[in-house]
């Protein structure tokens, strides 16, 4: 068993010819470590199917670096420049700040200038449930603590004071709880208000830290933070005197005190298009702006959120909070190994870093699209890099209790999956919850992704994202097709115009995660003559959005209702980066059926089936897409994926949803098992009988419809469908027919409508 | 009287977990029958023929247990050498509770299942219906 070895990420995900993507590697052993860049075709390790396959790129990427061991600091927080000293409390200081905690129990930072390692400076902090305040000089430590703990996920105020006439530091809390903003609501009879001074032995030094909201600084060299904090902080603002005792009432009571000194209000910057930076605003006036690492929350609702607006760019006052976790990550910030310059005569494709160290192998991926402006190819696949994003470092099953009922197998893990779950450094994935319980919403291209490794098999019990796709990869390259690869990165940025350079685009397996811009690209290129292939399943169906400041982070919030492994809470809905609602398209009028003929309607996570002609594939105008299938076969009752072509996730045809009217409905999948469900969107009333086993809703529909100016849309509507290309030798009927679709689309000139 | 420490409070639904569990297994123990274990041994998934219902049940049941101390199959080296392993929490390396090597998937995710079986009273002993 291995749980630590060389890892490498780039970037980003997607480049060009001629422009260059920069590598981070880090190794549990420094030491030398041989680099080369492959281009990746198959990955799937599976005996059954065609095995792994990469080819070495002569000459690119070849070479050794030295490898040593790198830092990743985890864990939301805000940094505030403090070089002068200006908040050092030396002078005096009163703190006022809202928070909820979310896990009271752990030692955490809640607002501080301290050096940890040294116990110099001041520090506002929970240690075993119980807020404390201390000041300290190197030598001594003056400390109040709290009589009354925290009751978590409760809302209060609290102030903290060092007064150096008096020789006392003092710390208060009263709880701010009402109907909406607490775990409990105004019911419970509540006695956690408290009160607490000490002597102050000793003036606070001034260590050579920033003032941190969130965590503690270790020291002054290093630049990490440790004991980061788990909740929310709402405004928190500091005068550079100690506050009398009216004062500080007031400011319990929510009044405001004039002549703070700082005062960061982590909503202010707000627009329609929601607060998607790092900058955190010092609205005192005197300049102390803090920047955000490791993106906490942002668009959260704050102490005093009465649940009434639920949009935070129409009340940002109510939504004056951060949501602090210790496991978040944004970018591992490693030192850059190599630079790697794409060379201006490097098709197209799938390709990755691969390094090595002895018997170590870590591959990392990145897509090469055609140079800018052009396509060198009929055919384009888009890659889903936002989906990747999504599912990056997943580790649903290690965590999960009812993760086995989803997939309604026994776990199967292997090393990666083991190495995940001892190293919080690689983040987690939108379908993880933070340590304090909270769904994961950002994700990350700038650290080690681990399952976007090209022979992984998903800790699901099938191949799933990257190396499922590297399954139609694989058979376009055996078949000798010309194709280019696009990224969703690609996609989101330059719109339909991308694709208008293609006959035909090929969505693979999961392109589950996309943007309005991706959603307007598609519509728009189907709706001008464009042919789209929909060879997977459940895709285009979360909002997702990208940051605006940092466009290798994506933006997920799981809705109301989806099939989904975390919901948003009340008032929470709604993108920080973009300001849009989230959840799934359905629900912002954009079903999948409306672009793509199909959307998601179940999964079957278990078991694979094949799929039954129905009578439109009888039509002699559609006889074209079944040269070479005779009238009672069964398509793909075979496959590398569970052993069919229709299973993990599927799709139906649904014209109350917006498939077209002319949508032809030439097959439906059979036989899929009582762990196979229909999606929770499609729940009302719960009631028994949403299976595989009884209830027609839980199938894959092969679709086809013709489209405006003589394009056309195919719909495999099934994440197994690409899994089954390659059985016995790519001799079968999905081959086949994926091969008559495609050679079809490709050709020029309009394809026959079918009305 | 006013609340003061959350810490003197406790989830009670603890409680009804436990009579629940209890209640589960009473119903579900009867159905782990030689039989049972024949046809989860023969087809885990039941991708060749449909699990009947007693050992749907029985798996519903089985799935469905806290991580922590959780059976898996390991896979050692995919597709060729597996392991019975137990996972704990996020940050804790998982176990092996015995040297046994299986050369197939299918063999390793048996072996879960008996575990799960025996850890979750539903056999008395696991090699008994092995």
């Amino acid at each position: 068993m291995r749980l630590a070895q060389i890892r490498g990420y780039c970037d980003r995900p997607n480049v060009r010819p001629g422009e260059a993507l920069d590598f981070f590697v880090s190794t549990p052993r420094p030491g030398p470590c041989r680099t080369r860049l492959v281009r990746l075709i198959h990955g799937d390790r599976n005996p059954d199917g065609p095995g792994y396959k990469e080819e070495d790129v002569a000459g690119v990427g070849s070479g050794e670096l030295l490898a040593t061991t790198q830092f990743t600091q985890l864990g939301g927080h805000v940094v505030v420049a403090d070089p002068a000293g200006a908040l050092d409390g030396r002078d005096g200081l009163t703190l006022h700040l809202h928070l909820w905690s979310t896990l009271p129990a752990k030692r955490q930072g809640v607002v501080a200038r301290w050096s940890d390692a040294t116990d110099e400076g001041w520090a506002l902090a929970i240690e075993d449930g119980h807020l404390v305040f201390m000041v300290g000089d190197g030598a001594q430590v003056s400390r109040v603590v709290s009589p009354k703990p925290l009751f978590p996920d409760v809302w209060y105020s609290v102030v903290a004071r060092i007064d150096r006439a008096a020789c006392q530091i003092s710390l208060s809390q009263v709880v701010t709880l009402n109907s909406v903003n607490s775990r409990f609501g105004r019911i419970v009879d509540l006695d956690a208000d408290a009160a607490a001074d000490a002597t102050l032995t000793a003036a606070p030094a001034r260590p050579d830290v920033p003032l941190l909201v969130a965590g503690l600084a270790q020291e002054a060299t290093s630049g990490r933070v440790v004991a980061l904090y788990n909740g929310k902080v709402d405004g928190p603002r500091l005068w550079t005197q100690p506050l009398d005792a009216a004062d500080c009432a007031s400011l319990h009571a929510g009044g405001a005190v004039p002549g703070a000194h700082a005062h960061w209000d982590f909503a202010a910057g707000t627009t329609r298009d929601g607060i998607g930076t790092d900058a955190v605003r010092d609205v005192s006036g005197h300049g102390f702006d803090g920047r955000c690492v490791n993106q906490p929350d942002r668009g959260m609702t704050g102490w005093n959120w009465d649940g009434r607006e639920e949009h935070f760019v129409h009340c940002p006052e109510q939504y004056g909070a951060l949501w602090c976790h210790e496991d978040s990550l944004d970018d591992s910030r490693w030192q850059k190994a190599l630079t790697l310059a794409i060379p201006a005569d490097l098709p197209s494709g799938c390709y990755a870093l691969k390094l090595e160290q002895g018997a170590e192998v870590d591959r990392v991926p990145f897509f090469v699209a055609p140079p800018r402006g052009t396509a060198t190819a009929r055919i384009a696949v888009v890659i889903p890099t936002f989906s990747y994003l999504a599912y990056a470092n997943s580790q649903v099953l290690q965590n999960a209790a009812t993760g086995q009922c989803v997939m309604g197998v026994l776990t199967t893990l292997d090393d990666l999956d083991l190495e995940l779950n001892v190293t919080p450094q690689h983040g987690l994935s939108t379908y993880d919850y933070h340590s304090d319980g909270r769904g994961v919403a950002y994700t990350s291209w700038r650290r080690p992704i681990l399952n976007l490794r090209p022979d992984y098999r998903h800790e699901f019990g099938a191949v799933w994202q990257f190396p499922a796709d590297l399954h139609l990869i694989d058979w376009l390259t055996v078949k000798g097709f010309t194709f280019d690869v696009i990224t969703d990165h690609d996609l989101h940025a330059e719109g339909a115009a991308l694709l208008r350079r293609y006959a035909v685009v090929i969505s693979p397996s999961h392109a589950e995660y996309t943007s309005s811009q991706m959603l307007d690209a598609y519509e728009q290129y189907l709706a001008s003559g464009g042919r789209g292939m929909y060879l997977g399943a459940n895709g285009f169906y979360w909002v997702t959005s990208q940051h605006p400041e940092k466009p290798w982070l994506v933006e997920v919030r799981k809705g109301e209702s989806g099939d989904q492994a975390w919901r948003a809470r009340p008032g929470e809905l709604h993108h920080s980066t973009t300001g849009e609602r989230g959840g799934i398209w359905r629900h912002r009028a954009r079903p999948p059926q409306k672009i793509w003929s199909t959307g998601y309607t179940a999964h079957g996570l278990d078991v694979s089936a094949g799929y039954y002609q129905l009578p439109d594939a009888r039509d002699a105008r559609l006889a074209w897409i079944f040269d070479g299938i005779g009238a009672d076969e069964v398509i793909g009752d075979f496959g590398l994926v569970n052993g069919g072509a229709s299973g993990l996730e599927m799709d139906r045809i649904d014209y109350a949803l917006g498939t077209p009217p002319n949508t032809m409905l030439l097959a439906s999948s059979h036989g899929h098992t009582a762990s196979a469900m229909l999606v929770p969107e499609d729940q009302y009333f719960a009631y028994p009988g949403i299976t595989g086993r009884d209830n027609p809703l839980v199938r894959a529909d092969i679709g086809y419809v013709t489209t405006r100016h003589g394009g056309a849309v195919f719909a495999a509507s099934s994440m197994a469908w690409c899994g089954s290309l390659s059985w016995n030798g790519y001799a079968n009927n999905v081959s086949r027919m994926t091969e008559n679709v495609l050679r079809r689309f490709a050709q020029d000139g309009p394809l026959d409508e079918v009305v | 009287m006013p609340l003061r420490n959350p810490n003197d409070y406790r989830d009670k639904t603890a409680d009804w977990l436990a009579f629940f569990a209890n209640r589960r297994r009473q119903a579900l123990a009867p159905l782990v029958t030689p039989a049972l274990v024949r046809e989860h041994e023969e087809d885990p998934r039941g991708g060749d023929t449909p699990h009947g219902f007693a050992l749907q049940d029985v798996l519903n049941y089985v799935h469905n247990m806290p991580t922590d101390g959780k059976s898996f199959a390991y896979a050692e080296v995919p597709y060729r050498r597996y392991r019975l392993g137990i996972m704990h929490a996020r940050g804790h390396t998982p176990t092996f509770p015995d040297d046994r090597v299986f050369t197939s998937e299918r063999e390793a995710v048996h072996a879960v299942f008996l575990e799960r079986l025996c850890t979750l009273h539903l056999t008395t002993d696991a090699e008994d219906q092995g």
